[in-house]
């Protein structure tokens, strides 16, 4: 106290003196939070008085001290997160339990009241036990209004109790989502940058995944509260089912074969293209690989889609079949609860919130259709998943070659990630399928693969000078049977007639705008056709 | 104005400079120009005074939330009220496209961003807003 005085008059050496005192004997690298004040104090003090040593102890074991209320203060802050969480879930638990036994307490008066005017109606000759009657028929009636009442003041508490428990749901989810947004916001970026080297590349691959990972379960523990509140909606629209299935795959396939898993997916007899929501249905999908793949440690894991008849119409099956733990026989309902996996044992053993399956039941549901298992304990797990099946009503099918490949693929051949979405906006009048290859080698690749009926490329991309550039367009028509557009700044008729000579179909003169590359486009393609 | 991708000089209003940097480095991978600020009322005053051809908007913020900060650049009576503007929240509630849309926005994009989806909606907008600016110069 003394020293802190001195200090604050000036006197840095009486205080310094004063500190010296405070501290002999003391262990500065180890005194309790009550020493954090005059540890900063004393580091100025003593930096004032050029004893820089000891102002060095001192700031460090101030810093120590600092870190360490911060990280308190981090725990407390999340364990109060947690706490607050338990406590909505009690006041639900408790409003719920109220509410069931308001509502028998109810029925019971009910159905008294129901007995006593049967009583009544039926007898006449019972005329003198009609006093007693009407008295307790008034007797039931205020216990149903008295029940009522309780009723509704319980039913507001549950309201109250669900709204705190969504509110505490939104912040929370809203507060991760921030960080979160730092961490796969910074792998995006390095994955996207051409100078990192292979081995950082999948160092930051496996960071990605794991935020990806985390982006899910926010969005799983958002989705539960929504079908808990009733506030889930399903949005039906044209879905690219094949497309689905294979990013669904080629999401999971590092994960299996890391594992030593075999992956495989058979979606011949599926239509490429129904009507359903489709960011719901790979949810499920997404729930249902992710699962079968972290309960299996060898074998297979395969994916089957199908149109099935039924009734006067179609239902989609979608299967995944697993050769995992597998499932007894007599917790196989249990699986599809909340926050349930088949023991204790089994979440440490493999992790997971255990949200997953329930989630994807209640979409299943909410889509119209069901979501079953059938398993084998020690031998695997098949899932099934049923839907109704709605095809688009347009001619859009004929897009498709018999195998359920594309072959409407408009091909943005362009290394800019936003002038390939402005190209793929400005051409969405077309009504292509947009593809996109950030290179010329990429483009190649694609087109190789069959199914591209029209590609663009910018002369920038093709090279640095007329020859490159010429000798990449024959790389490019060389490469498959399509319509290739190619957009020159100002060419001169000339340099048209190299371009066309060297395999190009059409050429389309820069500056252009949104609609006007739209137009050339769609004529280049008649005229080709 | 110019809707060339790398042509685009954009401005970032959000309070978290972790979410600003972040940005600014996912819109460098398309050598997009960004400016930020780090609340709403510096971002109006940088909209008066400068000349952006989209704003990305964050929505809690101290101060001016981003709803108001997008109702207020709609209602100028100049040319800028016609900017640009996508929201970029991790607000996921229900009615959030809805209320962004209702209060004049362009787009709404979700954080986490997703660097594709941030991308298609920039694209998205710009040639919606100006289907008869250049797109390749």
């Amino acid at each position: 106290m003394n020293a802190q005085l001195l200090a604050h008059e000036r006197r840095y050496t009486d205080s310094s003196i004063q500190f010296d005192r405070l501290f002999s004997g003391v262990d500065i690298g180890k005194t309790g939070p009550q020493f954090k004040f005059f540890h900063e104090l004393a580091a100025d003090v003593y930096a004032r008085v050029g004893r820089y040593d000891l102002a060095l102890k001192h700031h460090q074991a101030f810093k120590r001290l600092d870190d360490e209320a911060r990280e308190l203060m981090v725990n407390t802050n999340s364990a109060l997160m947690a706490a607050q969480f338990d406590f909505a879930n009690q006041d639900l638990r408790i409003a719920r339990l109220q509410a069931e036994q308001l509502k028998k307490d109810t029925e019971l008066a009910q159905t008294r009241n129901r007995i006593v005017l049967l009583l009544l109606g039926g007898s006449v000759l019972l005329v003198g036990l009609l006093g007693y009657n009407f008295l307790s028929l008034r007797r039931s009636s205020r216990t149903i209004a008295a029940a009522n009442d309780r009723l509704n003041s319980a039913n507001e508490t549950l309201e109250r109790a669900l709204k705190a428990k969504s509110e505490f749901l939104a912040t929370t989810s809203h507060e991760i989502r921030t960080p979160l947004n730092g961490i796969l916001g910074v792998t995006q970026v390095l994955l996207a940058d051409d100078r990192v080297s292979p081995e950082i590349r999948d160092r930051v691959k496996l960071m990605h995944g794991a935020g990806e990972t985390m982006r899910a379960l926010v969005n799983d523990i958002l989705d539960a509260a929504k079908i808990e509140s009733g506030t889930l909606t399903i949005a039906k629209g044209d879905t690219d089912l094949g497309g689905l299935l294979d990013d669904a795959i080629h999401l999971w396939t590092d994960r299996a074969e890391e594992k030593g898993l075999i992956l495989q997916i058979d979606r011949a007899q599926a239509p490429t293209r129904i009507v359903e929501d489709g960011p719901r249905l790979r949810q499920i999908v997404f729930n249902l690989l992710s699962n079968a793949i972290k309960f299996s440690e060898t074998g297979s894991v395969s994916l089957t889609a199908a149109a099935e008849p039924f009734g006067a119409g179609e239902r989609l099956v979608i299967r995944v079949a697993d050769t995992g733990i597998g499932i007894p026989a007599d917790r196989v309902q249990d699986i599809f609860e909340s926050f349930r996996q088949v023991d204790g044992g089994v979440t440490r053993r493999f992790g997971g919130t255990g949200l997953g399956l329930s989630i994807s039941r209640d979409l299943a549901e909410a889509m119209g259709g069901t979501l079953g298992v059938e398993s084998e304990l020690g031998r695997g797990s098949v899932f099934t998943l049923v839907l109704p099946l709605e095809r688009p009503p347009t001619l859009a099918n004929a897009s498709f070659t018999g195998d359920g490949v594309r072959n409407d693929v408009f091909l943005i051949i362009e290394a800019n990630p936003l002038t390939q979405s402005v190209l793929k906006s400005a051409a969405a009048p077309l009504g292509l399928s947009a593809d996109i290859a950030g290179s010329l080698d990429a483009a190649v690749a694609r087109l190789s693969a069959g199914g591209v009926i029209c590609a663009l490329v910018d002369a920038a991309l093709l090279g640095a000078d007329d020859p490159s550039r010429l000798a990449a367009v024959s790389r490019l028509a060389g490469a498959g049977d399509f319509h290739l557009a190619v957009t020159w700044p100002s060419p001169s008729d000339e340099g048209v007639q190299a371009l066309i000579a060297a395999g190009a179909t059409q050429v389309i003169a820069k500056p252009i705008s949104a609609g006007g590359l739209a137009a050339a486009l769609k004529q280049g393609l008649e005229t080709a056709a | 104005m110019p809707t060339e991708a790398n042509n685009v000089d954009v401005l970032f209003v959000e309070d978290n400079e972790m979410n600003r940097r972040v940005l600014k480095d996912m819109l460098d991978v398309a050598g997009v120009k960004m400016a930020e600020a780090p609340e709403a009322e510096t971002g109006l005053r940088m909209i008066d005074e400068g000349d952006y051809d989209l704003v990305l908007m964050d929505l809690r913020m101290p101060g001016m939330d981003g709803l108001t900060a997008i109702r207020h650049i709609r209602a100028r009576h100049d040319e800028k009220a016609k900017v640009p503007v996508i929201v970029v929240t991790a607000d996921t509630s229900l009615t959030i496209r809805e209320d962004c849309m209702a209060a004049g926005a362009d787009d709404v994009v979700l954080k986490p961003v997703a660097m594709n989806l941030l991308f298609d909606a920039m694209g998205r907008t710009l040639t919606r807003r100006d289907e008869d600016g250049p797109i390749l110069t």
